[in-house]
């Protein structure tokens, strides 16, 4: 499971808004609104840009962020990853 | 089939009826209104019996027209009219591309909108008729049209729904009686009478104007108001669209301008009076 | 008699338009939309010079017709993410295929349910994976279930329980109570690769499966919308020197050679189109019955004919199901089981 590689269309096939903090994606494939809070956006960014396993997604975001790095944080970016490959967002290879 | 074929500002209807009655009742409600434009009806409303017997024996009336929905329970003859007008939303709701639809009320003034979002019972429909006799011109009483283009209210004038108490509070109000269509009474959506907008409303439905506050009306509170951000104004007329997915990214970049450059608030009155005077407050705040 | 009839000449020849009354244009817009082919109409007089009404009109079925694609194309996808871990690479049917393929028959096309074909040794997985991936039930009781799997070409039908689209999973093209019995086997062994992961028939079997599933199958409601596809199709396949031999070659072999060849005569009555006339056969009586099933939508967009309607409805499931079967089932239905 956390060998798997996570990809996304973010940014490219997006057009993104901020506003009061949230972070609105309009996806042009599926024509889907997403209203997405942090840490959301954040993890998306960073996959759009290299695509990765969860463990070094949450190294890379709780570093980015400041956050503790610990299991419960893997948990957390499991949980957000399995939301968006339901939406659509990131896919497996 | 019986037949009305009538413009209400950019929607060009035929509606058609398998009985005369509704027909009859609509001409009168639309008394004044124009014909299509170029005499080319784009949008085609029905009311049909389900079965073809129904027309004779037990009468029952289902809506529907180039589009419909599978569930919607048949009704008495004797409501054929708010049949005809639910089959004539119907269509908008279902099918309009070229605006973006909120589900709300509109009135203008001085060039600048007000819209009033609300479900059935929030009271949008009885402050849109009252503001549209006191010096403001009634848009709409259900759906405003935003277009994408510039983002300006395209005005949608049909006639206001009027239900139970708001019945009697408009008959105070209104001089001509030839306004109001019949009283129906235990209709499904409770006693029901429809008004024609005035005659200003009527004459100026080809002009647009600009959308400059939004407020969400809840009748039959205590009087009381709040803020609405931006991200949650943009979630609640998301929610409140009809066509706001089948517009695409126009319609993503359409309901972001709205709510980054329209303030919005919400507020509470535990009658039309107060709920008057809660509106022109806010009016004032922002300089309409 | 005033039917369906303005929109089959509008399709075959559109400068025809050009003579309509702003009545006849609303008439032809209300069959249009009740038939789902105002998309296609709206895209086949997308050039001519038309009022500025009717042509905004059109322009906003043709955006309803682009939106509509993109949704189809996005449950394609999602669906190519659900089955590609298990191996699975389904076959494209109808609407979705012609999209995913860039056919013309997918130009303006109102695509409905996603529908896919699997071997049927794979349809366990397949039922898997689309629930793993968020798909439901559809008819939950016990009856339509077992009638479904024990009978059916198809899985009952399965709604995302987020998207609210809705996926049909067959694993071959007719019931397995049906009389003609297409080769599924082959059906799958000459389909086409049309993206990674996703596959489509082969042409001569694209237009047997759209014959089947205009006339074997349905009671022909949205016949005329499944007969323009077969139309497009034709006039893009014939292209190709052997495509007819081919087409008689697959027909006989999934034992579908009378449907194919009334296909083909309804396409050439209804929308001229070029036909081998050694396939279609000579015109038979039974043929006038067909168009008038076709066609039967008035100027409101109502459907007219019901004693003709009633007809092919009880012979669809007849054909479906042998005799004792349909009347079980259909007293069944009738009880609210």
């Amino acid at each position: 499971m956390t060998a798997q590689i996570y990809r996304t269309d973010f940014p490219n096939q997006c057009r993104t808004h901020a506003i009061d903090g949230v972070t609105l994606i309009f996806h042009r494939p599926s024509g889907m609104t997403h209203f997405l809070a942090s840490p959301i956006p954040d993890m998306l960014a960073l996959l759009g840009a290299t695509p990765m396993n969860a463990t070094d997604l949450t190294a890379a975001l709780c570093g980015q962020l400041g956050m503790p790095h610990d299991a419960e944080a893997l948990a957390v970016v499991e949980a957000r990853l399995a939301e968006l490959i339901a939406s659509g967002l990131v896919q497996t290879d | 089939m019986h037949a009305l074929s009538l413009r209400v500002g950019a929607i060009s209807y035929r509606v058609g009826s398998a009985w005369p009655g509704p027909i009859a009742a609509l001409r009168h409600l639309y008394a004044g209104y124009p014909a299509p434009e170029a005499g080319f009806a784009e949008v085609t409303a029905r009311i049909d019996p389900p079965r073809p017997w129904r027309r004779w024996i037990r009468p029952q009336v289902a809506i529907g027209g180039d589009h419909s929905l599978p569930d919607t329970v048949p009704m008495a003859l004797r409501h054929g009219l708010l049949a005809a007008e639910m089959a004539m939303n119907m269509q908008v709701a279902l099918g309009e591309r070229r605006h973006l639809l909120l589900h709300a009320a509109a009135v203008e003034r001085g060039g600048k909108v007000l819209i009033l979002p609300g479900e059935s019972g929030s009271g949008k429909s009885t402050l849109a008729a009252l503001l549209g006799e006191s010096g403001w011109r009634l848009m709409s009483d259900e759906f405003v049209m935003i277009d994408p283009a510039d983002g300006t209210a395209q005005p949608f004038p049909r006639a206001i729904s009027l239900k139970n108490g708001a019945i009697a509070e408009m008959e105070t109000h209104i001089a001509d009686p030839a306004r109001f269509g019949p009283h129906l009474s235990q209709t499904p959506k409770g006693d029901l009478r429809h008004l024609r907008p005035n005659a200003e409303a009527i004459a100026r439905m080809d002009e647009p104007a600009t959308p400059a506050l939004i407020l969400f009306p809840s009748f039959g509170f205590e009087p009381a108001s709040d803020g609405i951000s931006r991200s949650e104004l943009f979630a609640r007329l998301t929610e409140g669209s009809t066509n706001y997915v089948a517009l695409g990214q126009a319609g993503f970049e359409t309901m972001i301008r709205l709510a980054e450059t329209i303030p919005a608030a919400r507020f509470a009155y535990p009658d039309s009076a107060t709920g008057i005077a809660i509106v022109e407050q806010f009016c004032a705040e922002v300089g309409i | 008699m005033k039917d369906a009839r303005p929109l089959a000449v509008a399709l075959t020849d559109p400068r025809s338009v050009l003579r309509l009354s702003a009545d006849g244009w609303t008439n032809l817009l209300a069959i249009a939309r009740a038939e789902r082919l105002d998309g296609s109409l709206a895209y086949r007089l997308a050039d001519l010079p038309l009022p500025e009404a009717i042509s905004r009109t059109l322009e906003d079925a043709r955006a309803q017709a682009a939106f509509g694609r993109t949704q189809a194309l996005w449950e394609v996808e999602m669906a190519r993410r659900a089955l590609a871990p298990a191996g699975i690479a389904p076959i494209l049917l109808k609407g979705s295929a012609f999209a995913f393929a860039g056919l013309p028959a997918g130009v303006g096309r109102l695509v409905g349910d996603l529908d896919i074909l699997v071997p049927r040794d794979r349809l366990d997985d397949t039922e898997a994976a689309l629930l793993d991936a968020g798909f439901e039930w559809v008819k939950t009781s016990d009856y339509d279930q077992g009638y479904y799997r024990r009978w059916m070409h198809e899985l009952p039908p399965l709604v995302h329980a987020e998207r609210g689209s809705m996926i049909d999973v067959h694993h071959t093209i007719l019931p397995l109570t049906a009389k003609r019995t297409p080769d599924a086997a082959a059906l799958i062994a000459d389909s086409i690769e049309a993206g990674p992961g996703l596959r489509i028939l082969s042409p001569a079997d694209m237009i047997v499966h759209a014959a089947t599933h205009l006339l074997a199958d349905g009671d022909l409601a949205g016949g005329l919308r499944n007969l323009w596809d077969i139309d497009r199709l034709l006039r893009i396949f014939a292209t190709s020197s052997d495509f007819w031999k081919k087409l008689g070659a697959r027909a006989q072999l999934h034992d579908m050679r009378e449907p194919v060849a009334l296909a083909l005569r309804l396409t050439d009555h209804v929308f001229a189109t070029p036909v081998e006339p050694w396939l279609a056969g000579h015109k038979r009586k039974r043929d006038a019955m067909f168009i008038r099933r076709l066609l039967a939508r008035d100027g409101w967009g109502r459907p007219i004919r019901p004693i003709t309607r009633l007809g092919f409805y009880v012979r669809s499931h007849a054909m479906r199901m042998p005799p004792l079967m349909l009347a079980r089932h259909l007293w069944t239905k009738a009880r609210g089981i």
